[in-house]
């Protein structure tokens, strides 16, 4: 579909809905129940979900996968009623709504239900007025992108991680977020998920019980995106794919095969959000950032303003954090955590409970259960936009630093290095039109 | 998110390689199809940038570089880019191909010549290239721009449009303001409209954030006058509370609380959410009280987000709303919130039958801080409902409140069951030393067993926790109550104070352990299984010793196996451990050898190894003392790699059970992994034919079609796909479980006729024949008959006597022989025997090479070597006596191991594990070396130089079912490998790297490039069938 050609569909489907603003449409066109969703919702109305790139990731979340914690994904919550599917691939689209369609039948009965669509621009699925939330799992270098266009249009956002490519954009995405009032949630679930070893490894950081808190172990380090422009003829693109939307702000570049989500990786951009989020987190650094970067031993590190050191590697000898975790280093302790263990030295650390006057965090069960409790009060979920902007930033300079080689300093308050232009250049990259935040 | 198993993220994790200081390269690793795959590729911009110079990249721009190069260009000026690469680069900006490349480095670099050279692009572009333009002045934030944008607001082209407004609201300033504010779109429903809203609203929050107020709330105020959709009102509602002066913001919040409209409701509630006035706490509260559940919860959690606790009687107030969200968000609010008045009505909602309620409300009390909580829920132990008092005692508990231990022992003494219970548990949670003598009390003076032992198992979990002095006296308390204390008292105190290490209470166990009373006695028992006690264990030992019933000892020797595992709280050496576990064996069933094994697999110990292998015979602990002794060589491997290696090839020799052997094989192959660096050699296994048809194989061009045919004496396979054709009239498979009658197969073209025929050396001690090529003809291959008896399973077809024709080596009825064809070749072949008729008659291990440095060739085999003569033909040839080969090996290979100018001898076993090589001293004395230890039966064995770096390297493996029993490893994985060969200072090492696990080798295989691409591949056949391994590198 033609860039021109979405641009039609879409006023045609303004036109039709009648989506004017309230206050002159007026009760008469439309009820505004129809229209839905211009108030808080109430508990028995479903949030209605669009889900943004149905493959792998995206199709757990929409119909249950090992990782998604749901049973049937969100197709098969109760508070939950999926009213499209998008995704640049044919078979997937249509795949994924015959699926969704198909368990509605089987719990409301046929055509007893508001049939969910498949479209395959995710325009479409922003301009329906019909729609309380979008859920992002399309490749990493579209996130931000969308991010932003969701929440013009007024959408509630999930956004898978890493949460943006680049610093820009990411700052973009929080400042739209914020223009607009909207909610938003980071796919880094780790602070709701497993067990709440992050949550309680974080508490216990946080509350001293490591005594001085010296160094932090990431076992990942520096992330960024490189997408350098092809030419030349290419292999023919499939029918079922619509290629030009795949690429979105990256350059033009002729197809040849690869719709892969982490096509123009660098570095640790897939699973680094994960650790710097959590660090971010048990650092208390969640509304602010590194100070130094600076590689050794091979990897990048960070310094914080507090003297903390995190390195983008292993504790020596320790097998837990590499699964999304790290290892924390006080004067008085040591904590190592991830999805699948938490445990301290000494192990008292971990075994006492955490007292009314020691650090509590914000606390969530379920990562995705805290997002819709969030759309419906308006509350911030537990990565917020901020949170993730700033989660995301600390992955994204160990990229900036990988790439140039060299130490870096950072100024978190005004976001940028400080006298370094060639670092600052770093920060944001040209989108490809018409895209681009 | 990722999925955990398969670990995807380890596959992709993205590794960099540092090839040169400042150049990188990365590895993208990209999971199709749900297989990984890895390729390599440069980042030219991200690699080189810091390699050329802005001159340099500024000759490509105006050179006729391809469009690769130019964007790379583009790429690296971005970073290093200044004003004389304006020029170069605005040329660009036009070009449909290069535009976006362009504006990689324009959109970024600080001059203000790039933005100049951006807006003058402007004029010749169109259509997305002038959307992309204008998009980069926008996110420069040109303020020269915005005459030229404000133009472009209007443009037909709605991407030009919308990037225009874009680029006006991020520019933002008065000029750009005016100019979208005069373009708001009060009607029209085409052009740029939300872009424009977007443009506005942005604006407006840069100037919110500026602290320039009053404009930025101008703007918002357009909006609301404006029929905008309802997202937008919202977000305009939102800025201008937050834009707003303190009264003024407080009552908007309020009008849009009061009035019915959902958008400004939205926008109110977000907006309280962020401003701190205290003046808006009341409003919302009173807002609260009087609004529907959905509103309500919201506002809710409003206060909640602000925590001003002027909200918490509010939020008590709806503790029990009907609202089931607006419920649950009250209590876990009041719990942030509250004070200590609060605690009552927490406690009533964690005691509550509703799931979600108890949970929120547990959590509350968890949370809560303000006033004295922990006197209130101490005060709750006594007074109310039995629910009331358990939740209190539990919240105490999980806050940590150990100065309530005083009440909580008072409250046991008000409180029937279940409270007790749970105030007991509380206790134990929470009781220090201090309180020791309390509970001390409470056990004496129980009045019933189940008072008695909830006191007793609080007291020892208070004591677990103890350490040290407060140890000591908690021990002291428990030994103090003891002569005061009935019989079960006594054991109560005794068993409560198992936790603990002290002379006294270890002395009174001793006596209770004797003493007539039978209660006591079985209490003391308990306690001592219990004890956590080294100084005990020799009791424990004793006590299973001489326990009459089953019932005593195995508790017995259970405690003690655990009490010996215990690193962290019995402070042992692993010698200590490891001899107190070799004690207890002889008492322990499988269930408890299998708990000492479990605590062997901990320590990286080489007695600890020594106690799990002599557990490897036993077939009841085998699987367990595998996985102990995989376990502990692991954990060895760093320091006592020899050690390690030994013990995993202990198992592999002894344990048929795969999963630990693939466990050991895998500790095995991590160690030989460590020892050298990864080789960039693969190869890509082709499976030619799947029965069994010989175990030797042949290479050459049997049809003379230029490409590499493969003979096995039954089919042949021509190149170059190796489609089969038979050689023999009726085509032979055999069962694995039997033999084939082609053992050994070497091509020559015997008859001279100009195609190669094929020599088949069949059973061991049975005939040789060779093959006739029929040639052009084609048909069936002649069969003519070369030895009729050939002994020595590893005969060799080598030219031994340097005359340019070649001999089949062999042991013949009279000893080692030679044979090649006569004058005329379809009659048996001549046999010349060169040994003495004393000399050994060799039935495994041969070969052929100079050993004496004479530049003759010599004939070796396991017990020593026949020296060539310098008169070929005279016989017999003199034998030395030399030990050259452990077990029956196969081919015996002979060259320069270690560089030393002297040649050595390398020989396997063939039925046995283990690979050597045999060192040539100066006196021609040999001494043996291990090359390996972790393969057995290599039956074949060749070199060659696989990874062309000069040095010969081995190409070897299993062969399958050599024999089917008696022989070492006989279900090991077939293994095909190479020992890649490396030489420092004299001293020869090799590294394992493994081609395949489900063939091996045979009796003899052809190493040869069968594909003609440069690199050698291997050729075998085998009982797995036939194969070609083509090599290939990373």
């Amino acid at each position: 579909m033609s860039v021109k050609a979405t641009m039609n569909r879409r006023q045609f489907l303004r036109r039709s809905a009648g989506a004017v603003g309230a206050a002159i449409a007026g009760p008469a066109l439309i009820p505004a129940s129809a229209l839905g969703r211009n108030g808080f919702l109430a508990p028995s109305e479903r949030i209605t979900m669009g889900f943004i790139g149905v493959g792998t990731q995206g199709g757990g979340h929409l119909l249950g996968g090992a990782w998604t914690y749901l049973t049937g994904g969100y197709a098969a919550r109760p508070d939950v009623q999926v009213l499209a599917v998008c995704d640049v691939w044919r078979d997937r689209r249509e795949r994924a709504q015959s699926r969704v369609n198909d368990h509605y039948a089987e719990i409301f009965g046929k055509g007893n239900y508001r049939s969910c669509e498949s479209y395959v621009d995710f325009r479409a699925v922003l301009d329906r007025n019909d729609i309380d939330a979008v859920l992002v799992a399309t490749p990493a270098h579209w996130h931000a992108t969308m991010a932003v266009m969701a929440a013009r249009a007024g959408k509630d956002i999930y956004c898978e991680k890493p949460t943006a490519v680049t610093v820009r954009e990411s700052r973009a995405v929080l400042e739209a977020v914020r223009r607009y009032g909207r909610i938003y949630q980071a796919g880094t679930q780790q602070r709701s998920e497993y067990n709440g070893f992050f949550r309680r490894a974080c508490e216990y950081v946080r509350s001293g019980r490591i005594g001085t808190l010296k160094e932090v172990y990431a076992y990942r380090d520096g992330g960024a995106i490189f997408w350098p422009k092809r030419f030349g003829p290419g292999q023919p693109v499939p029918a079922d794919l619509d290629w030009d939307l795949y690429l979105g702000p990256a350059p033009e570049i002729p197809y040849d095969g690869n719709t892969g989500p982490h096509r123009f990786d660098i570095g640790e951009l897939n699973w680094g959000q994960h650790h710097y989020d959590f660090i971010q987190w048990a650092t208390g650094s969640d509304e602010t950032g590194p100070v130094e970067l600076f590689t050794a031993d091979g990897v990048t590190n960070y310094r914080y303003a507090s003297g903390v050191v995190v390195y983008g590697k292993a504790y020596p000898g320790e097998p837990i954090g590499g699964d999304g975790g790290a290892v924390f280093v006080g004067t008085e302790g040591r904590i190592a955590v991830d999805r699948d263990a938490l445990i301290s030295s000494p192990a008292r650390i971990a075994r006492e409970p955490l007292r009314p006057d020691e650090v509590h965090v914000y606390r969530a069960d379920s990562h995705s259960g805290n997002f819709l409790d969030c759309v419906r009060t308006r509350k911030r979920p537990i990565c917020d936009a901020a949170i993730a902007h700033r989660a995301a930033s600390a992955l994204l300079l160990g990229g900036v630093e990988k790439q140039l080689g060299r130490p870096l300093k950072w100024d978190p308050v005004k976001e940028e290095f400080p006298g370094d232009d060639e670092a600052n250049r770093m920060l944001s990259i040209a989108a490809r039109p018409p895209w681009g935040v | 998110m990722k999925s955990k198993t398969p670990n995807v993220s380890k596959v992709m994790m993205t590794v960099t390689l540092n090839l040169k200081p400042r150049l990188k390269a990365f590895i993208f690793a990209l999971v199709i199809g749900g297989a990984a795959l890895v390729l390599l590729q440069f980042a030219p911009a991200a690699a080189s940038a810091q390699t050329r110079s802005e001159q340099q990249l500024l000759d490509i721009l105006n050179s006729g570089a391809s469009l690769q190069e130019k964007d790379a260009a583009c790429a690296e000026l971005k970073r290093v880019g200044t004003v004389h690469a304006v020029p170069a680069l605005a040329a660009l900006l036009a070009d449909p191909n290069l535009s976006h490349s362009a504006r990689y480095a324009l959109e970024s670099m600080p001059c203000p010549e790039a933005g100049a050279a951006l807006i003058e692009a402007l004029d010749g572009t169109k259509g997305l290239v002038k959307a992309g333009i204008v998009h980069s002045l926008g996110l420069r934030r040109e303020s020269r721009a915005v005459e030229a944008l404000t133009g472009l607001l209007g443009d037909a082209d709605l991407d030009v449009a919308r990037a225009a407004a874009a680029a006006l609201g991020r520019i933002g300033g008065a000029p750009a303001i005016a100019a979208l504010r005069a373009a708001f779109p009060y009607k029209s429903i085409g052009g740029p409209r939300e872009a424009i809203y977007d443009a506005l609203l942005t604006a407006a929050s840069r100037d919110l954030a500026d602290g320039h107020k009053d404009e930025a709330a101008s703007i918002f105020r357009q909006f609301l006058t404006a029929p905008v959709p309802d997202h937008i009102r919202t977000a305009a509602y939102r800025g201008l509370v937050l834009a707003s002066p303190p009264g003024r913001a407080v009552e908007l919040v309020r009008a849009a609380l009061r009035n019915d409209r959902g958008p400004d409701q939205i926008a109110a509630v977000e907006a309280a959410e962020v401003l701190s006035l205290p003046e808006l706490t009341p409003v919302l509260c009173e807002t609260a009280a009087k609004a529907a559940p959905p509103l309500k919860a919201a506002l809710i959690e409003a206060l909640r987000e602000r925590a001003d606790p002027a909200a918490a009687p509010s939020l008590a107030a709806w503790v029990k709303s009907p609202d089931a969200a607006v419920r649950l968000t009250a209590i876990a609010g009041l719990g942030e919130l509250g004070d200590d008045t609060a605690v009552a009505a927490l406690l009533a909602a964690a005691g509550s039958s509703d799931e979600d309620e108890g949970r929120t409300g547990r959590q509350a009390l968890l949370v809560l801080k303000r006033g004295n909580v922990a006197k209130v829920l101490a005060a709750n132990l006594t007074k109310g409902l039995p629910s009331t008092r358990m939740e209190a005692a539990r919240a105490l508990a999980g806050r940590g409140d150990e100065e309530t231990a005083v009440s909580l022992i008072a409250a046991t003494r008000a409180n029937p069951e279940p409270a007790r219970g749970a105030i007991f548990s509380a206790l134990g949670q929470l009781a220090g030393a201090k309180d020791v003598p309390a509970l001390v009390s409470l056990v004496v003076e129980a009045k019933d067993d189940e008072a008695r032992d909830e006191a007793r198992d609080a007291m020892s979990a208070a004591c677990g926790r103890l350490e040290g002095e407060s140890a000591s006296a908690a021990a002291a308390a428990i030994a103090g109550g003891l002569p005061d204390a009935g019989p079960q008292a006594r054991g109560a105190l005794l068993q409560a104070g198992s936790v603990l290490r002290d002379e006294r209470l270890r002395a009174e166990l001793r006596l209770a352990l004797a003493d007539p009373d039978p209660g006591l006695r079985l209490a003391a028992s308990r306690a001592l299984y219990e004890t956590r006690d080294p100084g005990l264990l020799r009791d424990l030992l004793n006590y299973a010793r001489q326990a009459s019933e089953q019932g005593q000892r195995v508790p017995a020797v259970r405690g003690y196996v655990r009490l010996v595992s215990d690193t962290e709280s019995v402070k042992l050496t692993v010698a200590e451990r490891v001899k107190a576990f070799e004690e207890i064996l002889p008492l322990a069933r499988n269930e408890e050898k299998w708990a000492v094994l479990a605590g062997l697999a901990k320590w990286p110990d080489i007695e600890a190894l020594t106690l799990a292998l002599s557990m490897l015979d036993d077939p009841a602990t085998r699987a367990e003392a595998a996985q102990a002794v995989t376990s502990i060589a692991a954990g060895l491997a760093p320091t006592r790699r020899e050690h390690a290696r030994m013990a995993l090839e202990s198992v592999l020799a002894s344990v048929p059970e795969s999963d630990q052997r693939q466990a050991a094989l895998a500790a095995l192959r991590q160690i030989d992994s460590n020892a050298g660096a990864p080789t960039p050699v693969v190869f890509r296994r082709v499976k030619v034919d799947g029965a069994f048809r010989s175990e030797g194989v042949a290479v050459a061009d049997f049809n003379k079609d230029g490409r590499l045919d493969i003979a096995t004496g039954n089919l042949l396979y021509l190149g170059p796909d190796w489609k089969p054709q038979p050689m023999l009239a009726v085509t032979r498979e055999y069962d694995p479980k039997n033999y084939s009658d082609e053992f050994l197969c070497f091509a020559e073209d015997i008859d001279h006729d100009g195609w190669p025929d094929l020599i088949v050396v069949g059973f061991p001690g049975a005939k040789t024949r060779w093959l006739r090529n029929p040639g052009r003809r084609g048909g069936p291959w002649k069969e003519f008959l070369a030895v009729e008896k050939t002994g020595n399973e590893s005969p060799a077809w080598v030219d031994v006597l340097k005359d340019g024709r070649k001999e089949l080596v062999f042991v013949s009825e009279q000893g080692m022989a030679l044979a090649r064809p006569g004058a005329d070749p379809a009659k048996p072949w001549p046999i010349r025997v060169i040994a003495g008729p004393a000399d050994p008659r060799p039935g495994h291990g041969l070969g052929v090479g100079d050993i004496n440095g004479d530049g003759r060739n010599d004939i070796v085999c396991p017990d020593g070597w026949w020296e060539g003569p310098a008169d070929r033909m005279r016989v017999p040839w003199t034998f030395h006596p030399a030990k050259l080969g452990f077990e029956a090996p196969a081919q015996m290979l002979v060259f320069d191991v270690n560089g030393d100018g002297r040649a050595d001898v390398v020989s396997s076993g063939a039925h046995r594990y283990g690979l050597w090589w045999y060192e040539q001293t100066a006196d021609g004395g040999w001494i043996p070396h291990e090359i390996d230890h972790s393969i057995s039966q290599l039956h074949a064995i060749h070199l060659a130089d696989i990874n062309g770096d000069g040095l010969p390297d081995l190409v070897t493996g299993k062969r399958f079912w050599a024999h089917r029993e008696g022989d070492d490893g006989i279900d090991d994985p077939a293994v095909l490998c190479w020992f890649e060969m490396k030489r420092e200072g004299g001293q020869p090492s090799w590294v394992r790297h493994d081609i395949d696990f489900d063939s091996g080798v045979g009796l003899h295989f052809a190493i040869v490039d069968i594909n003609g691409d440069g690199l050698l591949d291997i050729v075998t056949s085998n009982k797995k069938g036939v194969y070609v391994f083509l090599q290939q590198r990373r």
